[in-house]
């Protein structure tokens, strides 16, 4: 379960986020809306603990991991631009969350191969991150914050900029990975259509 | 066909360009040095250089404090260049003209500000003034390269559970390694020829190649074995270039400009960039600080004679006034930025091999020197004693530097807009003034303030070179401070600060 209390964000006078706070069930998925600049971004990555928070608590299981920093949190993140290591093969993106966890070179690639079939790109493996394209890099971002198991994963509009049919596609393959995993997430979003297939929405208003 | 018509195009092109340089750096370098070393090289006086214990002492200082110089300073660099490239916060910007202005400042400057807080000679002194001097280059190297670092890279590094550390390790340093292995390079090669710094504060024991190129061409009249110590020193220099070599790596795939990010921002530690960046001002700025200081005091007590004295137009032992110093220099500044900066520019348009333009960094300035003096000795090429020649020395020594900072400019023009331009009309020779030279000027003027930098601070060739009507502020500053008395040291760091107050205020708004 993820827990947001009253979470603001103030940068210099400037009010981002105010008092911001809802509950996201286990294994349930939350739908945050709103216009652009109103901040939604900044929820997810105060969520993260990649800003910094004026007041307010952010909660995983019942415990306060406010102080807690981004890399001890748990909580998995996949950007608007997916943001793969550019120096790395799809493998080695994906896999750099089990080296961290000093996983063995077995587990790792077991565990590589198991996501890369559930995002049906077992065939890109090896291949250079440069050369993939908008809907893979979306699916190999999602495998890399997967990979490691997260308690919370975080999307921050993961199908913006793909065309109607990659975007329609990649987005029942997402939820229905999500759904599969019963992993607690909340997602970014303009798309209604999107939206209404999370199990709660939250509209973030200026 | 359209590819192989442009490739012929741009073959050409290459050649045509490359003239002028090319017979530029023959007359003023190649045909010097080369001159030197089939006059004055011999085998065996390499190898008595070799069997020579004090000069193999010589050659081993020379090497290890280079190598210390060079790890402190990345020590005091790369925490400052993380800091200043990443974040953005009050004082960033006074704290990086702080960092980067000794870059503009000339060793001699340097080394008597640490002599002015230490008012003594020898290694750690040497150190000190050689980090302070070299900040600037690692600051002004990796800063641009790590600026390109896509902070959300470090971001997603994070959320996948590695801690700051292994971020840098396993996403940053690839990105960056190149960037920290040129400034380290550079920083080397500069600290290994030494000649102000150690002109200043290495005392009678403390002695460097280049030192000793100096003394033994100039005071001794030893041009062979000087020679052969410039041989060793630029066999040392190829095998660091080479070894260099190996460590490249392929180049960093992100071209990506990320913002600093305001450190208010920060979630955590928000304190280590003030504390980093402190620190690296403490250790550079407080030299210059000094060196304004002891202007000003004698004794314990204040006193603006000096200042008075310089101010009244006489530099007190010296046969010129300051006047005719301070125009010196700035001619001479002003003369190798025209024509060091056009020549880079051609250079850098071409996609041809760098070596022959590496080559015045592998060589030392004192080794130029001395081919400069033998070579143009005689009629009709009589021309040791001519005042232009110093300029020109200067833009021979600052063009691998000009180059290097004008590379990433002209590589970033695409081609697409010179299609466009021609599309539209314009020969070729007008897209490149129209389309090409309006999308450098930002960095030709950067490029035209290194190569000034360069020359205001040239002592090593220029030492060869100067007579008394072509005393450079680097050469008046060095004669001051080498002089006995209490007067002329005074003045010596009176002049020293003057040169520091006027760079820091124009140069470092570069």
């Amino acid at each position: 379960m993820l827990k947001v209390s009253n979470l603001s964000v103030v940068f210099d006078g400037i009010t981002i986020l105010d008092k911001i706070s809802f509950t996201v069930p286990t294994g349930s998925t939350l739908a945050v809306v709103g216009p652009s600049g109103v901040g939604k971004s900044t929820l997810l990555h105060a969520i993260c603990g990649l800003v910094r928070v004026s007041n307010g608590s952010v909660f995983v299981n019942e415990t306060d991991i406010s102080a807690i920093p981004a890399h001890k949190r748990g909580i998995g993140l996949v950007s608007q631009t997916g943001d793969l290591f550019p120096n790395m093969t799809v493998s080695q993106n994906i896999e750099f969350g089990l080296r961290i966890k000093h996983k063995t070179k077995a587990d790792r690639t077991a565990r590589v191969q198991e996501l890369l079939e559930m995002i049906n790109l077992s065939s890109l493996a090896h291949r250079n991150v440069m050369q993939l394209s908008g809907g893979e890099v979306r699916r190999i971002a999602l495998a890399r914050a997967l990979a490691p198991e997260p308690r919370v994963l975080l999307l921050d509009e993961p199908f913006s900029g793909l065309d109607e049919a990659t975007h329609e596609q990649l987005s029942k393959d997402v939820f229905q990975l999500l759904s599969d995993l019963s992993i607690t997430s909340i997602i970014v979003t303009h798309e209604i259509i999107d939206a209404h297939r999370c199990d709660e929405v939250v509209t973030l208003k200026k | 066909m359209a590819e192989y018509m442009e490739r012929h195009h741009l073959v050409s092109k290459t050649k045509t360009l490359l003239i002028a340089p090319v017979v530029f750096l023959s007359i003023f370098f190649v045909v010097p040095v080369t001159n030197t070393f089939l006059r004055y090289f011999r085998f065996s006086e390499f190898s008595s250089v070799l069997s020579s214990q004090p000069l193999r002492g010589v050659a081993w200082f020379s090497l290890w404090q280079a190598v210390v110089s060079t790890l402190l300073t990345l020590t005091i660099g790369l925490p400052a260049t993380w800091a200043l490239s990443r974040f953005t916060f009050r004082g960033a910007r006074l704290a990086r003209g702080i960092l980067v202005a000794p870059f503009v400042l000339p060793a001699v400057v340097v080394a008597a500000g640490v002599l002015a807080i230490t008012d003594s000679r020898g290694v750690t002194p040497i150190l000190w003034a050689h980090v302070v001097f070299n900040v600037s280059v690692v600051l002004r190297i990796v800063g641009p390269r790590w600026s390109m670092v896509n902070h959300r890279l470090e971001h997603a590094a994070a959320t996948l559970g590695a801690r700051p550390s292994r971020t840098f390790t396993l996403v940053v340093w690839p990105h960056i390694a190149d960037a920290v292995i040129s400034a380290a390079t550079l920083v080397f090669i500069y600290c290994f020829t030494s000649f102000g710094v150690i002109a200043i504060l290495g005392g009678v024991s403390r002695r460097t190649l280049e030192s000793e190129i100096f003394t033994q061409a100039v005071r001794l009249g030893n041009t062979t074995t000087a020679t052969a110590l410039a041989v060793l020193q630029a066999l040392i220099i190829s095998l660091v270039f080479l070894v260099v070599r190996q460590l490249r790596r392929s180049p960093s795939l992100s071209l990506h400009v990320s913002a600093p990010q305001a450190l208010r921002t920060k979630p955590t530690h928000r304190l280590t960039p003030f504390i980093i960046i402190a620190i690296a001002v403490a250790v550079v700025a407080s030299p210059l600080v000094a060196t304004v200081y002891r202007s000003l005091v004698i004794n314990g007590h204040v006193s603006f004679t000096a200042w008075r004295t310089l101010f009244s137009g006489s530099l007190p032992a010296l046969s010129v006034s300051l006047q005719s110093v301070v125009t010196t220099s700035l001619v001479f500044a002003i003369a190798a930025a025209c024509i060091c900066v056009p020549l880079a520019l051609l250079v850098a348009t071409t996609s041809a091999p760098r070596a022959l333009f590496s080559l015045p960094l592998v060589v030392s300035a004192a080794t130029l020197g001395i081919g400069l003096i033998i070579t143009f000795n005689t009629s009709p090429y009589a021309w040791r004693s001519e005042r232009w020649l110093i300029p020109v020395v200067h833009a021979v020594i600052a063009l691998p530097l000009v180059i290097r900072a004008l590379e990433p400019a002209t590589r970033a023009i695409p081609s697409s807009l010179r299609h466009a331009s021609a599309t539209l009309g314009a020969s070729p020779f007008i897209s490149w003034v129209r389309v090409d030279l309006s999308i450098l000027k930002p960095a030709l003027l950067r490029a035209t303030g290194l190569s000034m930098a360069i020359s205001l601070g040239e002592f090593g060739a220029t030492s060869f070179l100067s007579r008394s009507g072509s005393t450079t502020l680097p050469i008046a500053i060095a004669q001051l401070l080498g002089r006995p008395g209490v007067a002329t040291q005074q003045a010596g760091f009176a002049l020293a600060a003057l040169m520091i107050i006027i760079t820091v205020g124009v140069m470092s708004r570069a």
